[in-house]
């Protein structure tokens, strides 16, 4: 089996950055090419109390999405690039590992919890139940 | 153009004719998204200013809403959907994405909403107006067959719309919100009998809604979409109505006209950077409501708008248009880009009519 390409969701959050440095970690050990994608929704957090709408900070959201969101990839040994896709987590996600051929999914699991979760699923429970291909649901340490 | 002589002032009996029909959510603040939240009860108010300011006065006439029942809603959404989320309000609510969160009683607002365009649709067949224009909360556009997104839970303008599909009607949507209805889209993608047309800013949320996106391999050509670059200004979607949308939609040839009546394209919107203004809104809404066959079948629904005052000056301008009426707190704009886009829109559909 080859591991050529990895797609790994990036939000912002402690959870996240776990996701990337895991999947950072893997692609290292088996020269795959990491895939960042954060998602542009209406509203994003760029302090985790005082949402903003997105559309008018786009550039500086994705300054920190690739500067501080993906520090994790920094480094000479990793090859990897960074996507701002507009849409909500789970259909960017999708979509962008379709386009890519994403032999992998990484992303965090930290939901949105509680019912919310287990009615209607979380970002990394829908992601798993619709891709196209194997998805690997990190836990925040 | 839609007939609006009918006598203003005596709206009161049954079967008599006002100018437009106008219904206000009620109990709307228990849809509570947070205290930071730009989807917010306020924006009711600032429409019921709006409405006030646009002088339509005894030619209004007052509509009550009622909530849909679950089959009207089944007809576009998932039942296990629709179970979950009464089941997420009747445990206090929660996030549903990172935009969209219900709190408990938002299901029942939800509810109301999405019934709110049924019942106008029940007094425009009575004769009861020309138009009518719904403040409704949460909006609905975003939201698909089985996913709440982009402060959208209950499709409400496809509730509308399926209904109406459901007796042999032809409808056509015009999403005039600054963000593209992929919800209503993906929900009539395939669905022949109602066309979808939207005007939008590009590239944005929620990331759909290329000018090639037509419709779905059993309804080609039956979804229009017109992407504009920010800073586009209302001769740029006047352009796009005319010239991409009027064309396909005479073809069509529809018996109801839906508005999902955003108005976030507004210069003042904090969510979006295109450029319109209330007179905009005006000219639009008299365009898309001569998509109508006759007087009594247009209903424009609620979608986004988060600057207050830009909401209720852009409704205003809408409600008294539709009810025949000129009012226009705001010059119409233009000279911004996006010629350039509606250029390529209709080179889309002149390609399409060549296959």
């Amino acid at each position: 089996m080859q591991l050529e390409r990895i797609v790994v969701g990036v939000d912002g959050s402690e959870n996240s950055l776990v996701a990337v440095a895991w999947a950072a970690a893997l692609a290292r050990a088996t020269g795959a090419e990491v895939v960042a994608v954060h998602a542009l929704g209406l509203l994003d957090r760029l302090e985790p109390e005082h949402p903003v709408a997105s559309q008018p900070h786009r550039d500086e959201i994705r300054e920190r999405f690739e500067a501080e969101w993906c520090a994790p990839l920094d480094g000479p040994d990793l090859r990897c690039r960074r996507v701002v896709r507009d849409g909500s987590p789970v259909t960017a996600l999708l979509a962008v590992a379709d386009d890519e051929g994403a032999d992998l999914i990484v992303v965090g699991s930290r939901g949105l919890g509680g019912y919310p979760e287990q009615l209607l699923g979380s970002t990394s429970t829908q992601v798993a139940q619709h891709a196209h291909c194997p998805v690997t649901i990190v836990p925040a340490r | 153009v839609i007939d609006t002589a009918g006598p203003a002032g005596s709206e009161s009996g049954q079967g008599s004719a006002a100018a437009i029909l106008v219904g206000t959510i009620a109990g709307q603040d228990g849809h509570d998204s947070g205290p930071w939240h730009p989807e917010r009860a306020e924006r009711i108010a600032a429409v019921e200013r709006g409405v006030a300011e646009a002088s339509v006065g005894e030619g209004m006439l007052r509509l009550e809403g009622r909530p849909a029942t679950l089959d009207e809603l089944a007809r576009v959404h998932d039942r296990r959907y629709l179970d979950a989320l009464a089941q997420l309000a009747g445990v206090g609510g929660g996030d549903l994405d990172p935009d969209t969160r219900m709190s408990p009683g938002s299901w029942a607002t939800a509810q109301l909403a999405a019934g709110f365009g049924l019942t106008a649709i029940e007094a425009l067949e009575a004769g009861r107006a020309p138009a009518a224009f719904v403040a409704i909360r949460p909006p609905g556009h975003h939201a698909t067959a089985t996913r709440a997104m982009g402060f959208c839970l209950l499709n409400n303008v496809a509730v509308a719309a399926a209904a109406l599909a459901e007796r042999g009607e032809r409808v056509v949507i015009v999403d005039w919100d600054v963000h593209h209805g992929n919800g209503t889209q993906d929900i009539f993608w395939d669905d022949p009998r109602v066309l979808y047309v939207s005007t939008h800013e590009w590239p944005a949320y929620p990331g759909t809604g290329r000018a090639v996106e037509t419709g779905g391999p059993g309804a080609p050509g039956t979804t229009v979409n017109v992407p504009l670059p920010p800073g586009a200004t209302g001769d740029v979607a006047l352009a796009a109505i005319d010239e991409v949308v009027a064309p396909v939609v005479d073809r069509f040839d529809p018996t109801w006209v839906l508005i999902s009546a955003g108005f976030d394209a507004h210069r003042a919107d904090p969510l979006a950077d295109l450029a319109w203004s209330a007179g905009d809104y005006a000219d639009l809404a008299a365009r898309v409501a001569a998509f109508a066959p006759g007087p009594g079948r247009v209903v424009a629904f609620l979608e986004g708008g988060y600057d207050l005052d830009a909401l209720a000056t852009s409704v205003g301008a809408t409600v008294a248009t539709l009810a025949g009426e000129v009012h226009r707190p705001e010059a119409a704009t233009n000279g911004g880009p996006g010629r350039e886009a509606v250029d390529a829109a209709v080179a889309v559909w002149k390609r399409l009519e060549e296959t």
